[in-house]
Formats: structure tokens, sequence, C-alpha cells
């Protein structure tokens, strides 16, 4: 797991770099916010940063702000390490888009806690994020059957999007996953097959009376 | 005042007992006094309050880290007097962070100091 650090003092950047490499995560160190805005903007940019807010050139609030208005899919979980320690500061930090916030001189095992924080809560969007695509794929092949559907009074024929009028079990079948097997109801076996079936048998008689 | 300008021990419990790590900390925080009191009394000659607040801001946070509060407190001082934007003494308080600074690489570099952390570094 990669972890971006942006701080322009280097006794805070070495110590950040030491106590998160001893943690086993893969450190990038950056001196200052357009360093960072560069390796963040990256396909492999960390998705993990902290950053310092006081720094010459572009600093930590304006960076948080930048990376906010990304138009990746999946945005770096942002920390600050500040000495910045008023509660309006704090306040200003994570309304700028930052997700967490430690003030300088911090605990090294607070700050441990809250990076595994950071890594589960992008764990949770990952997987979120995962099960959304599934669904939206499997909406996709889900066809849709909704809606006015424009049906002959008569022969029962549906008029699809296309101005064609189908045989209303080729519509259905072609508008979801169901399929039709053909049978005969007894209304109207009655009403259509029994009569068909005694004028079978009426032709047969005469043609017998005939032949013989 | 003959209190020592660098408490290690407070440096340590933050760094969690790691003498190495100390080690090479106070080494970066000394190398760059020289620069910050140079930055310093640039910043205070061009009167460019921005840049005397933020230098003494990230001081702030170092000085901290390493225990050595009567930088520290110098330090907040000053930015706290550029923030107000009040006609303070900012040259004097200037002054008084930079005796600090000088006091903390007087301390790092006594020989006899450093052989502490070394030698119980070797551990």
């Amino acid at each position: 797991m990669k972890i971006l650090i942006v701080d322009d003092e280097p006794i805070v950047r070495r110590l950040l770099e030491t106590s998160l490499a001893d943690w086993g995560y893969e450190v990038l160190p950056a001196s200052g916010g357009e360093e960072a805005w560069a390796i963040l903007q990256r396909d492999d940019a960390p998705s993990l940063a902290i950053l310092d807010w006081t720094m010459p050139g572009l600093d930590g609030l304006a960076l948080c702000r930048r990376v906010r208005g990304l138009s990746k899919p999946r945005k770096p979980y942002l920390i600050f390490v500040t000495a910045k320690a008023r509660t309006q500061d704090i306040v200003t930090g994570l309304e700028a888009g930052a997700d967490d916030y430690i003030v300088k001189p911090f605990n090294r095992e607070e700050l441990r806690a809250r990076v595994r924080v950071g890594f589960r809560m992008l764990e949770l969007q990952a997987i979120l994020a995962d099960r959304v695509r599934d669904l939206e794929e499997a909406l996709a092949r889900v066809k849709q059957l909704q809606g006015l559907l424009p049906i002959c009074s008569y022969c029962k024929k549906v008029r699809d999007d296309r101005n064609y009028w189908q045989q209303v079990e080729t519509y259905i079948e072609g508008h979801s996953d169901a399929q039709f097997t053909h049978g005969i109801c007894p209304e109207c076996r009655e009403k259509y097959v029994e009569p068909e079936l005694e004028r079978l048998r009426q032709n047969r008689r005469t043609s017998e009376e005939d032949g013989g | 005042m003959d209190e020592r300008p660098v408490d290690l021990e407070v440096a340590l419990r933050w760094l969690g007992g790691d003498r190495h790590l100390l080690l090479e900390l106070v080494d970066l925080f000394v190398e760059d006094i020289p620069k910050r009191v140079i930055g310093l009394r640039e910043a205070s000659t061009t009167l460019d309050v921005h840049e005397i607040e933020r230098l003494a801001h990230s001081l702030k946070g170092s000085a901290a880290i390493l225990g050595a509060t009567g930088v520290q407190a110098a330090a907040l001082t000053l930015e706290e007097a550029m923030r107000a934007r009040q006609g303070v003494d900012a040259a004097g308080r200037l002054a008084d962070l930079a005796r600090e600074l000088e006091r903390v690489a007087a301390y790092l570099a006594d020989p006899s100091v450093r052989a502490q952390l070394t030698r119980e570094g070797a551990r």
C-alpha cells in the first residue's frame, strides 16, 4: 500500500517516512504542493496522502481543494498533519475536502491507527464501487418490459419501437427474459379445435359415402 | 535560564524510544538552523509578514517534535504577532527566536549530548 507524504519540513518528512516504512507501507515523499499535485494526477498515484498545510507555493489547503476537483472516479484519502491547531483551522481543513486531521506534534500510534482507518475506508469504497458496477451490468442485461404498449384489438399484435407490428409473444420475448411454450386452453379447444375436428370428420364421412 | 533548550526525553517519547531516529532528526534540524535564521532575517528586512508567519509556523512544528520548547514558544509568539498584524516589535521577536535557535544548535553540537545519544542508541 502506497502513501504520499507532503511536507516542506525535512524533520517531519523523515519522521513520517521512517514511521510509515516501519509499518510496512511504501512511501512516496514530496517536499511541496506542486510536486505532490503532479504525483496525484498520475495513474499509479497513491490512494492515501498525508499533507502538511503550511508550505511555500501551493499549500496543503489549496492542494486539498484541487484533489477534490479531480475527475478521477477514485479520489485519494487525504489526512492533514499540521501544526495549525485551532478549531477553526480543523473545520476549514475538513471542509476543504480532507478526510482526517491530525495536529502536530503527532503521536505515532495515533497516526498509525488513523492511516489504518483510511485504508479501511478505501477498501469499503472499492467494494461498494465493485457492487455498483456489478449491478449496473446486471441491469443492462435485463431487458425492459414496461410502459404503454400499443396492441391491436383484433389480432393482439403489438407495435414495437420501430413501428413494426409483432406477435405478442415475439414482442415479450424480445423485451424480457420470458419465453413462451404454446398450448391450447379449454375454452379455445371448445371454440376453435372441436369445430375444426368435427369439420374434418364430416369431410371424411362425405368422401367415404361418395367413394362407397 | 539554565534549563536545557531541548528536552530529548520528550522527543524520545514522541518517537517511541527510537534513538537512531532521534539522532537523525537532530542532525536534520541542526543542519537547517543557519538556513532558517537567514530566511527569517531576509523576510524581516523585506517586511514580508506572510513569509515570517509561515517560517515561524513551520519551525514551531519541527521544534515540537524535538522537544525544543524554547524555540517552539518563540516561534509561536512570532507567528501570532505576524498573524495579528499588530505594530509589534517584530525585530525583537525575531531576535528572540534566533537566540533560541542558537542555544539549541550549541546544545545539540555538545559532544557529551551527542555521545549520550549515540551510546544509548547502540543498545
